[in-house]
């Protein structure tokens, strides 16, 4: 395919800075630590959990590394309610019957010479119509990647979306790369897949599944490498606005927001700003109120935006600069608090 | 000792310390740390830490204590003192320099009169030391002395005890090429003298490289594992080993990271509160497919079941309301005005937090801050300080539940919904601010359950400040209660009302 696919080796990338230029080459930037622990997940074959706020490039990272790997992705997107016949394997009943219904004129020809019936049902109940077989195995992502030959990417995306219960079906395909179907037996990977699962943080996971991971927790990106990734994916904005719009996404992601811009929001705002641009220049307030509703998607957030933006110091808001300013009694609580609770255990720490 | 082997010592002293350092390592994340170290090396401290990290500390409390156990074992530091040390005069002197033997003598007489001091005469033998200080040592203990490169042959005697006191002679040496007692060296190798000191990982390293068991116990041939006492010891070591560097580097636990810790911390007495409370609590029911259960009828597992009757619905599979896992919010007022119970609404949102399946705790005074990693950081009293010491939250300010309830259903809604019961403990007073009892009603429309502790007997909420008794109406169920006992008792109402 591309430069990527001469590099890759089937066994994986010779380290990180491999793995980072191929994750380049897909268009996907990765900061030195990522690619790090990224190149780890691959070599030691573990699961990488990635947990960070929505919008930072998680699902973004397993397809560019399959892109750059050379593999299939293979997607299981999470949400609540989500049970083992879609993550797993169903059996596909329909065609079950439709075989044993071709079937019927050779199964009649084979019983037509037993005149007893119990006979006649002992002798089917012996035979083997290969009914649960793989072949008649719907198959759903996690047994999809375990039975793939050719080696893959499992995405198991958001998977803080389900309940603890899927978390428990996932450990068994995670740590033992295998799926016990009782009908037939356990399947074991027939190729080691590098599997991904993202999380946005809105529930804490079980230790045992984090356990089993490798974990990376992504942030949003220094302006630096922000900048880089909307050159990269908006090749038509010039940089200037680049840097305008990226510096103010930073300010906005120091409010107090129900929700900060994600990258890709960035992305987009940028191309927003070059088309506005493009259409004649405007008076910058405008501008930025449409950025703003580019980049802000709750109207709360919308409202402390501009109140911020307008008013460049922010005065009475608390901000994490404040204790230091404040002086009082009351800014060291702590004394009252401890005070009451002298002696009433604690009391261990030096 | 192969390489190998030095890197499962390594691994396991990281471990150590990040227990240490409060970060739960298990065994198997220790393999992974072993297999990190084999695949990186340690030659890029930066990529090391980021794959440590992402094998260790998978938590966001565990990131400092993470940072610290790396800091003591691979950090700079460390890192510089052992080149400066390698950059120093050379260590490597020829085995010819140091005494190889040790004569343990039989029969030597005893001591001629009472200070004469027979060890200082001997030894001083083979010193040049001036002629007024043989003879006589009125230090007794102070007999220390030591071998130059010069002397190649040490000589004591083992019946040289005839002091007053017993006498010992401990042969200290660095590092002696012979691990057979009575030798110091056995082959003519070059021996590296220096300190054995624990922040020398290089040396360690070396060590381990150059010990080899087998010559542990006269020579036995070929190449052995360690016998279980060997192993002992070797643990022994690395343990002395982890616990010098742990109070080098000032490594301690967080104040609270494991389970005994955090109840030990915890008053007792709100903690059974607590547990009493959401022992009795059950979750939001939830529909669950069941067959034959009670509920509505699940179609399409029904019609999936059967297909294996050939369409005739024999099992019927309802969706049966059962019970999830507990979910919690705790909106804690900590204002002056409750100061004296804001340690009690605090240690029981931490309980709480401690217990419940998944809680969160918010403490407001004007509007409500999300402190639950701060609690669940730190314990005890610190926990209590850290949650008020908080950035965001403002201490000062004038208690205003209208505002915070706005903001809880604007800002946080994400932490509503319809299976998560919300327990609310404060006083009600908004100082004459304006209650928004509507928001609370419409808080209460979008959550489970709703519950109110406040501090404060009913006789009091009449008064003009306080619109306990509007919030009153709107909730399932509001306890007095300003201590843990009051809560205790009032418990299987709290649990009832909240599930």
């Amino acid at each position: 395919m591309t430069a990527a696919q001469v590099l890759f080796n089937r066994n994986g990338f010779d380290g990180s800075a491999d793995l980072a230029a191929a994750l380049r080459e897909q268009d996907y930037i990765a900061d030195d630590d990522l690619a790090t622990v990224v190149h780890l997940a691959t070599a030691l074959d573990r699961p990488l959990l990635l947990e960070g706020p929505a919008g930072v490039g998680k699902t973004e990272l397993a397809k560019s590394l399959a892109a750059a790997g050379g593999r299939r992705l293979v997607r299981l997107q999470c949400y609540e309610g989500l049970d083992d016949n879609r993550v797993l394997y169903e059996w596909d009943y329909a065609k079950q019957l439709l075989h044993v219904q071709m079937l019927r004129d050779r199964i009649t020809a084979a019983t037509a010479d037993i005149d007893d019936l119990d006979e006649a049902s002992r002798y089917l109940a012996g035979r083997d119509f290969g009914l649960y077989s793989e072949a008649f195995l719907s198959v759903r992502p996690l047994l999809d990647a375990v039975l793939s030959d050719e080696p893959v990417v499992l995405l198991i995306d958001e998977v803080d979306r389900t309940e603890e219960a899927m978390e428990a079906l996932l450990l068994e395909v995670l740590a033992e790369r295998q799926v016990t179907i009782p009908e037939i037996g356990t399947f074991v990977a027939r190729s080691v897949p590098w599997v991904i699962l993202t999380s946005n943080d809105t529930r804490e996971l079980s230790s045992a599944l984090k356990r089993r991971c490798l974990h990376y927790h992504l942030d949003y990106p220094t302006p630096e490498r922000e900048r880089d990734i909307v050159a990269v994916r908006a090749p038509a904005v010039e940089d200037e606005v680049v840097a305008d719009v990226v510096d103010l996404a930073r300010t906005l992601r120091e409010f107090p927001l129900r929700k900060s811009p994600s990258i890709s929001e960035v992305v987009d705002a940028a191309r927003a700003a070059t088309i506005l641009r493009r259409d004649g220049a405007r008076d910058a307030a405008a501008t930025r109120a449409i950025l703003l509703s580019t980049l802000l998607k709750f109207s709360s957030d919308r409202d402390v935006a501009l109140e911020r933006l307008a008013d460049p110091v922010p005065a009475p808001a608390p901000g994490p600069s404040q204790p230091s300013e404040r002086v009082t009694v009351a800014s060291h609580p702590a004394n009252t608090t401890t005070a009451a609770f002298r002696g009433r255990g604690g009391g261990g720490r030096r | 000792m192969r390489s190998a082997d030095a890197l499962d010592v390594v691994a396991a002293v990281f471990g150590r310390l990040l227990r240490i350092a409060g970060v739960s390592a298990s065994p198997a994340e220790l393999i992974e740390v072993r297999r990190v170290l084999g695949l990186l090396g340690a030659r890029d401290r930066v990529a090391l830490r980021a794959a440590l990290r992402a094998t260790c500390a998978k938590y966001a409390r565990e990131q400092r204590g993470f940072d610290r156990a790396f800091d003591a074992l691979f950090g700079e530091q460390v890192l510089d003192r052992a080149t400066a040390d390698a950059s120093g005069p050379s260590r490597a002197h020829s085995q010819a320099g140091l005494p190889d033997e040790l004569e343990v003598s039989e029969d030597q007489e005893i001591g001629r009169y009472a200070e004469y001091n027979e060890r200082a005469a001997e030894v001083g033998e083979h010193f040049d030391t001036p002629d007024a200080d043989k003879g006589f040592n009125p230090h007794k203990d102070d007999d220390d002395f030591s071998v130059s490169g010069a002397d190649n042959q040490l000589s004591v005697s083992a019946e040289a005890d005839e002091g007053r006191r017993g006498i010992k002679y401990t042969v200290e040496v660095d590092r002696a090429s012979s691990t057979t007692v009575g030798e110091l060296s056995d082959t003519v190798v070059p021996i590296v003298a220096g300190m054995l000191s624990f922040d020398d990982p290089d040396s360690i390293l070396a060590w381990l490289d150059a010990y080899d068991p087998s010559k542990a116990y006269g020579g036995e041939a070929g190449p052995q594992h360690l016998t279980a006492a060997q192993l002992a010891r070797l643990t022994e070591a690395v343990e002395d080993f982890v616990n010098a560097l742990a109070s080098r580097a000032g490594l301690c636990a967080e104040p609270d990271f494991g389970d005994t810790d955090a109840e030990k911390s915890l008053s007792p007495d709100v903690d059974l509160a607590c547990h009493e409370v959401l022992r009795r609590m059950r979750g939001a029911p939830r529909p669950r497919p069941r067959e034959m259960g009670r509920g509505r009828l699940d179609m399409r597992r029904t019609t999936r079941s059967s297909l294996r009757t050939d369409g005739v619905p024999f099992r019927l599979v309802m969706r049966t309301p059962l019970p999830d896992r507990v979910r919690l919010l705790v909106l804690a007022d900590v204002s002056l005005s409750v100061r004296p119970v804001t340690a009690f609404t605090l240690r029981l949102a931490q309980a709480m937090h401690r217990r419940a399946e998944r809680c969160r705790v918010m403490a407001f005074v004007d509007r409500p801050v999300d402190v639950t990693e701060a609690l669940l950081c730190t314990g005890g009293d610190d926990a209590l300080a850290a949650v008020l010491a908080d950035a965001h939250l403002d201490l000062e300010a004038s208690s205003d539940y209208g505002r915070m309830l706005d903001e809880v259903m604007t800002a946080h809604a994400d932490a509503l919904d319809s299976r998560t019961a919300v327990l609310i403990v404060g006083d009600g007073r908004s100082n004459g601010l304006p209650p928004r009892v509507d928001q609370l009603r419409a808080l209460r429309r979008r959550v489970h359950r709703l519950a109110w502790i406040t501090p404060e007997p009913d006789r009091y909420w009449r008064q003009a400040t306080c619109a306990m008794p509007h919030y009153a109406e709107v909730c399932d169920e509001v306890i007095v209660a300003r201590d843990a006992a009051q809560l205790a008792q009032h418990a299987a109402v709290l649990a009832r009302a909240l599930s």
